[in-house]
């Protein structure tokens, strides 16, 4: 057998859960050999397993450790990582939840694998130098409101149908335990089929996650396509009259969202 | 020839950063796993940049899959680059092993034969990280839990052949002659004897985990969680005396992570090793391997 051939049948053998003695490993009865290669087949789900756990606490804690752990056993079976950096590996996860026929009764459960994956990838992206709030308050009003303001490439927005800040931030208040123990009242303030939108970016190495109303969300969206400020708040004072411009500008000097201004 | 201090460093992790950068323990260095850090920001660079500015590091690779058939990923030698320029690491060091399969990654080391075939294929990758990089890498000896049984080579030749085609250097990680020996059911002198020792650079100590197999055998399982046991602490001191001169060591931790001190007192015991093998020497006194 070639190399292409053994590389061949030990990844597939190693990534499924068949338990037989392949041809290609010698010396040893076929009983010994099958418990041989059931360590590379434990290494490589355990420690993908583990990078699941990590990426997605909420979803652990939403359906248990060992229904997790099952659910981990099967994406991965089912999709190999495609590179060996895993920091931010499986963003097919949310999908597989969302199709995976047990999980019907948690409608809002691919949403929070979402917004646990994008927690993930905020933490490990790169906070741009933003512009001082020196520099931003030498321009005048008037004219600033005709530039356009790059906002940092970490900032993301997710839209959802389910109240998904509130399910996650309940979630991860909290540990698995008290989690399990917690009575139901205790969820019953949260509005499931309230549509909710989160806002994460990165600042000063830790993760910022906001519930944002939806005329901020149009500030924000309108921003980020290379409009001016002027016409991102109007397009947020349309969709909400009372809008507050100078608050919404002041989150984003205030957690150095602004990487650079341009005059249009 | 590396310029880490030839003396025990231990793993960097994340649960160490902040007890690190506060009381600047004596450790002589330490190692870290670039694809902990293959990302464009986040904290962990943040606590790198700082802990870097204090202490050698070694960058130790698990995910080229040099082993593989296919060639080394360019794509993963250009984030290697970019960690090698802004961490400037002494010592850089990758796997006899592999772990990519086409585009199908494993998060875990898979053996390869020591096949002529084999060594083509594995000369190349490290001929080809090594031109990426600019600079000799050294290359791991694996833990191994099965017998691909008759070979062109055995594992020391394998990587004697490696060494001589490629110029890299050998990291001898004698926890995994333990393992491998073990459960080939080898004496780690016998697996031993071919290895090219005089190429070695860097020594890793670490633990493992024994595990029950039929008919009264054990399987010993590489799992980088425990303190170094006794027969790797022995086999290390014999090294040495082979080697007959002090040689970087790290003390490996990857699971299970404990205390800091911990680790420090592992390295302690490593550093005491060195001093008793060597107190008596001088550069005369080195004998030829």
């Amino acid at each position: 057998m070639n190399l292409e051939e053994l590389q061949s049948n030990f990844f597939s053998y190693v990534s499924s859960t068949e338990k037989k003695a392949a041809d290609w490993h010698k010396a040893f009865n076929c009983e010994e050999k099958i418990e041989r290669l059931s360590v590379y087949q434990n290494n490589y789900f355990a420690s993908l397993n583990e990078v699941l756990f990590d990426i997605f606490p909420n979803i652990v804690k939403l359906v248990g450790e060992d229904f997790f752990k099952a659910l981990a056993q099967k994406y991965w079976q089912a999709q190999p990582p495609s590179s060996s950096v895993l920091l931010t590996t499986a963003e097919s996860f949310p999908i597989f939840l969302q199709e995976e026929p047990t999980l019907q009764t948690l409608p809002y459960i691919a949403d929070i694998a979402r917004l646990d994956y994008f927690y993930n990838q905020t933490y490990y992206a790169h906070e741009q130098e933003a512009v001082a709030a020196e520099t931003l308050a030498e321009i005048p009003p008037t004219e600033l409101a005709e530039h356009q303001l790059e906002l940092q490439s970490s900032l993301i927005i997710l839209e959802s149908n389910f109240a998904i800040f509130d399910i996650w931030q309940w979630h991860s208040s909290k540990d698995e335990n008290s989690v399990n123990n917690a009575s139901a009242s205790e969820q019953e303030h949260i509005s499931y089929d309230e549509q909710q939108t989160v806002l994460l970016f990165q600042h000063q190495n830790t993760v910022e996650i906001f519930n944002i109303d939806p005329a901020f969300q149009k500030f924000l969206v309108t921003l980020q396509g290379g409009a001016s400020l002027n016409e991102a708040l109007h397009s947020a004072v349309e969709v909400d009259c009372e809008f507050n411009a100078t608050e919404a500008v002041s989150f984003l000097v205030s957690y150095q969202l602004i990487v650079s201004v341009k005059h249009i | 020839m590396s310029t880490l201090p030839k003396k025990a460093g231990i793993s960097l992790k994340p649960q160490h950063y902040l007890e690190i950068l506060e009381h600047q323990p004596d450790v002589a260095w330490f190692e870290v796993h670039p694809e902990n850090y293959m990302c464009e920001g986040g904290p962990q660079h943040a606590y790198l940049d700082a802990i870097r500015q204090h202490y050698p590091l070694s960058m130790h690779g698990v995910g080229a899959s040099l082993g593989s058939i296919d060639a080394v990923e360019p794509s993963h030698l250009e984030q290697w680059q970019k960690l090698i320029y802004r961490y400037q690491p002494e010592q850089i060091s990758e796997h006899l092993a592999w772990c990519r399969y086409q585009q199908k990654f494993s998060n875990d080391l898979l053996p390869i034969p020591y096949s002529q075939e084999a060594l083509q294929a594995f000369s190349a990758n490290v001929q080809r990280m090594q031109d990426a990089l600019g600079r000799k890498i050294l290359i791991e000896n694996p833990s191994v839990y099965i017998s691909f049984g008759e070979q062109d080579f055995s594992e020391g030749e394998f990587i004697r052949e490696v060494i001589s085609i490629t110029g890299c250097g050998l990291l001898l990680d004698l926890n995994n002659i333990v393992v491998t020996s073990n459960n080939l059911e080898l004496s780690p002198e016998i697996l031993l004897k071919a290895y090219p020792l005089e190429h070695v650079e860097e020594i890793h100590l670490a633990g493992h985990r024994v595990s029950d197999l039929n008919d009264d055998k054990t399987l010993l399982i590489d799992n980088h969680g425990a303190e170094v046991c006794n027969a790797v602490w022995q086999l290390y001191r014999s090294t040495l005396n082979k080697i007959n001169k002090p040689i970087p060591t790290l003390i490996e931790w990857d699971t299970d992570i404990p205390e800091l001190d911990i680790l420090l007192s592992e390295a302690n015991k490593a550093n005491t090793i060195i001093d008793q093998c060597f107190a008596d020497a001088t550069p005369s006194a080195e004998k030829s391997l």
